[in-house]
């Protein structure tokens, strides 16, 4: 088969959460053999335990299905918001993808945002119409929106992947709709590099697509963004374990081991060619990601640290997006500044360090990075509110705004509309997309969006809203640090930045949240909320009286120390700052919703 | 089993094993009190019958299981009647296992032999014969002599019968307890103080106070979900009990164990042995036993437990091994629990371990904290250790 290309077929899964793309994934191996039902667990693909646990997919996982003398390669791609440039790159790998729609929940904002991408990529869409075997499946309904949205219901497969149900239906589909892939084994190599992932013992592993040419062990490779060399120790395919073959050539998804000793150096968008044959132009779309959010992640115990600088750089071989430098906190001790792709981001790699690593962690409120201007001129990039100047050296302050696309059913329109004005949005536009959806679009400060923004607008549109959001640039604003002062000591890292017309009513609530989440210590406590000098806000956290088993329990001892160490094991996770513990709640406070407001 | 053997090499021979204090649990109620999440059943006399048909089954393995060839049958020192309600047990049915008792062990001439009892299942007929069978300390669940508080606890007398039946009690025992109950949603701390006064006035013996704790799954932590009251804050609650400390040792109480006061030579013999770390035997369901370095507890389920001995087999539900620091640890903690507190002589004695080195970290915080006092031969709480013993105990946890 050297040399051809029409027995090859890539593509992807597009889908709205939920809407079954995982147990589809699971069916098209199940069916093709790739994996007996014995060996399946739900949801092969979702490598990670915490992908499985949260239902969603973060790494980009191909396979090769083989099926009726094709090799069907399917990328399965990550769904949300925060990883959108892996979602691009895991698109322009394939020539097609199958646009799945849940029979009863219909077209979702989601979905809408996924078949531009797709369009954007020029790929062919085959529609599946899911879960039909549902009581409130609605296909014809489905049809009718599809239709609306420009895609040809004509060819929508009615499938349930839980039911197994249509699935040979689809693979046929892929074979006779999504067309093969040039055939370029001719020219120099360019292999797009959609996903990367580090290997203890044979570092780091690239996922790619040839595009052209073609790719052994022993060849040459090298990085178009760094011009970094490397010979080639195995290519192989994914079934959905690697397995090694002679070669790669164009059209063809696989991997290529190469010596390559971190993920920083290979990632994801650059282009593969060969180093003796170079190509002219790498692939186009290459970005360096730069991360949109930060926090500070200290250890609890700070003697921990080491072993936090350890994980984070065994973290980072594995996500090239993630970012972190060395900081300290007269409050918190030593730690790292870590930049995130975006909250969900920030919530996965905090769970893989205490998870993976075992690590207790404060993670510090997130940040947007600040674009503060001195009086003398000097521009200063700041991530860490902490490290603010003072105000009366500050010219001006600009902050990121990004452009936020809601979608939501019209009932829930005012409500959105008042919490993005709460949130200092500025609108900007509003269009039906059928007769009963909406989209909202808003300019909006990205430090707003990072808080409870999502949460709250989950709640006000009865989970019915999807949210979108990209960076548009730094505007300025009329932005005051506000510190907090426990028993007296300022801490550096519950400092937030806020606009000053919002900072009073801030400072009450944040001064309010810190008093239920810090538990009484054995002395009064008082906790106020400061601009520069000045105090807005303060309560008192009352000294802790009494604290003590009464009971016998009769000879019951074992009860009594278990009480004792679920006491202990809650003070384990605080951190003594100054004379006072605070538990790793309280540096989220800011991101917690206050019931009174 | 894996009784009488040997403990861990590097821990002394010194927990004897060889004597107990014996509790036997009776988990039957006339009716639940709303704030109680111990397993009880409701009171029916076939099965307390068939019940103590069982409890005497588990006995007689026991005295067989511990007999010892050298020593002979195994020593009683204390016995209690736990509940539950024992004092719902007729003075026939209680002597039927004091009677077994002094035949397959050895009960001690000098035995401390204790029964809870409440008010309102209590009768001067019942008070007399339990006396005369051999029960030699009567426990008495007054918890208040306030009706508002009582009918809040859910309790089945009024101050007016528990002063009666205590009248009655004290004709008949010299050595009685009353336990009360204080930092009651609504209860004011002059209502305790008349509560307390009203308790000196008695005179008993011995005074158990215990805090109210609304523990998970009983009628009071679902009304105080429902926001019927709301909790006593811990300020009052310590208020409350400095208050208690106060008038009690005033009359000549001795404080000697966080919720336990005694006249001299009157402190519970039965319950310091799970303060000083020496072990004791319970029987009936639910009950635990502290065999060193074993703890092991029954089936709470009143028919798993007899179903177990019907089948000849022993009621234990489970059992852990302590290891050394847990064992530590655990004598430190409940020995603390005593004003007295720990010796460190008898803690090296047993573990060939110096208490103030191998704690010395922790011993300093808590003395900087100033919860605790050491001296050269014992550690202690201090009075503001007395109300936050929690945060000393969970130090010494491994």
């Amino acid at each position: 088969m050297k040399g051809t290309t029409d027995h090859i077929r890539n593509f992807c899964i597009i889908a709205h959460i939920d809407h079954g793309k995982s147990t589809l994934a699971d069916r098209l191996l199940e069916y093709t053999g790739a994996l007996s039902e014995r060996e399946m667990k739900d949801q092969v693909l979702d490598k990670m335990d915490l992908e499985r646990e949260r239902g969603i997919t973060i790494k980009a996982q191909p396979v090769r299905l083989e099926y009726k003398g094709y090799e069907l390669n399917l990328i399965d791609t990550p769904g949300h918001v925060d990883f959108a440039y892996e979602v691009s790159r895991s698109l322009a790998a394939c020539e097609g993808a199958l646009l799945v729609v849940d029979a009863s929940q219909g077209v979702e904002a989601q979905t809408l945002a996924n078949i531009y991408l797709a369009l954007e990529h020029d790929l062919e869409i085959i529609p599946v119409i899911n879960k039909i075997d549902l009581p409130s499946a609605n296909p014809d309904w489905v049809k009718e929106q599809l239709m609306d949205i420009g895609i040809d219901p004509d060819g929508a497969i009615l499938a349930s992947a839980k039911e197994g149900i249509g699935i040979e239906d689809i693979l046929d589909a892929v074979i006779k709709y999504i067309p093969a892939p040039d055939n370029t084994i001719e020219k120099p190599l360019r292999a797009l590099v959609f996903d990367s992932f580090y290997d203890s013992y044979q570092g780091v592993i690239a996922y790619v697509r040839i595009v052209d040419g073609q790719v052994k062990a022993g060849d040459e490779i090298k990085l178009m963004s760094t011009n970094k060399v490397y010979q080639v120790d195995e290519v192989g395919v994914f079934k959905p374990d690697m397995v090694k073959t002679d070669r790669l050539s164009s059209g063809d998804v696989g991997y290529i081991i190469a010596g390559i000793k971190e993920v920083k150096n290979c990632r994801v968008g650059d282009t593969i060619t060969s180093a003796a044959n170079p190509a002219a132009e790498p692939l186009p779309g290459y970005k360096q990601i730069k991360p949109m959010v930060y926090s500070g992640l200290y250890p609890t115990d700070n003697a921990d640290y080491g072993l936090l600088n350890d994980a984070l750089e065994k973290l980072q071989l594995n996500d090239a997006s993630l970012t972190y430098e060395p900081e300290t906190s007269e409050a918190l001790g030593f730690g790292y500044r870590v930049g995130f792709l975006g909250l969900l981001h920030m919530e996965i790699i905090q769970e893989r360090l205490e998870r993976e690593y075992g690590l207790d962690l404060v993670v510090t409120a997130p940040s947007v990075e600040y674009l503060v201007t001195l009086k003398n001129g000097e521009v200063l990039e700041i991530e860490n509110p902490a490290d603010f100047p003072e105000p009366i050296n500050i010219e001006k302050i600009e902050e990121p705004y990004v452009k936020a696309e809601i979608f939501l059913p019209d009932e829930f329109v005012g409500q959105a509309m008042e919490l993005c004005q709460q949130n200092r949005g500025e609108f900007k536009d509003m269009q039906y997309i059928d007769e009963s959806r909406v989209k909202l679009v808003y300019e909006i400060p990205l430090s707003e969006l990072i808080t409870d923004f999502f949460d709250n607008l989950k709640s006000r549109t009865r989970g019915y809203a999807t949210l979108d959001y990209e960076f548009i640039g730094f505007k300025e604003s009329k932005l005051v640090k506000l510190d907090i002062l426990i028993n007296g000591e300022p801490v550096d890292a519950l400092s937030i930045i806020v606009h000053a017309d919002f900072a009073e009513a801030k400072g009450r609530s944040l001064v309010r949240r810190l008093k239920n989440l810090i538990p009484q210590q054995m002395f009064e406590v008082p906790v106020q909320a400061a601009i520069g000098n000045k105090i807005i806000a303060r309560v008192n956290i009352k000294a802790l009286r009494k604290n003590v088993l009464a009971k016998c329990y009769g000879g019951d001892v074992t009860r009594k120390r278990k009480l004792l160490e679920k006491q202990k094991e809650g003070k384990k996770r605080m951190k003594m700052v100054g004379k006072v513990e605070i538990p790793q709640e309280a540096f989220m406070a800011v991101l917690q919703r206050d019931e009174d407001e | 089993m894996k009784m009488n053997r040997d403990m861990n090499n590097d821990i002394n021979n010194d927990i004897n094993n060889d004597t107990f204090g014996l509790y036997l649990h009776i988990p039957f109620c006339q009716g639940k009190c709303r704030y109680c999440d111990f397993y009880s059943v409701n009171f029916e006399r076939e099965i307390v019958e068939e019940y103590i048909h069982f409890l005497k089954e588990e006995l007689r393995i026991y005295s067989s299981l511990l007999n010892n060839e050298k020593k002979g049958k195994p020593v009683m020192q204390t016995v209690y009647f736990g509940g539950g309600t024992p004092g719902l047990l007729t003075a026939r049915q209680v002597a039927g296992i004091l009677e077994l008792l002094s035949r397959d062990f050895t009960l001690s001439p000098s035995a401390e032999i204790s029964l809870e009892v409440n008010p309102s299942s209590l009768t001067e007929d019942k008070i007399r014969d339990y006396r005369r069978i051999g029960i030699n300390r009567l426990s008495i669940g007054v918890q208040s002599f306030n009706d508002r508080e009582l009918s809040f606890l859910g309790r089945r007398h009024d101050s007016r019968e528990a002063l009666e039946k205590i009248e009655l009690a004290s004709q008949y025992f010299d050595n009685y307890s009353i336990d009360l109950i204080y930092a009651i949603p609504g209860q004011t701390l002059a209502e305790w103080e008349k509560t307390l006064k009203q308790a000196v006035q008695l005179s008993p013996y011995h005074i158990s106070l215990y805090s109210l704790q609304i523990e998970k799954g009983t009628p009071l932590a679902a009304a105080l979900a429902a926001g019927e009251f709301k909790k006593t804050d811990d300020a009052l609650d310590a208020d409350m009990y400095l208050l208690a400390r106060q008038v009690l040792t005033a009359n000549g109480y001795e404080h000697y164990e966080i919720s336990n006061f005694a006249r001299k030579g009157y402190q519970s013999r039965h319950n310091r042995i799970y303060w000083e770390f020496t072990p004791y035997l319970g029987v009936g369901a639910g009950a635990h036993s502290f065999i060193a370095p074993e703890r092991f507890w029954n089936h709470a389920d009143l028919f798993l437990y007899m179903e177990k001995l019907k089948a000849g087999k022993l009621p234990v539900e489970e059992r852990i091994e302590s290891s050394k620091e847990e064992m530590m640890a655990e004598m430190v903690f409940m020995g603390l629990r005593l004003l007295e507190g720990v010796s460190l002589t008898e803690f090296y004695d047993l573990f060939n371990v110096k208490l103030n080195e191998y704690y010395a970290r922790e011993i300093e915080k808590l003395k900087l904290q100033g919860l605790i006092s050491v001296g050269d031969e014992r550690i202690r709480l201090t009075e503001k250790g007395l109300l936050l013993g929690n945060l000393v105990f969970m130090e010494f946890l491994p």
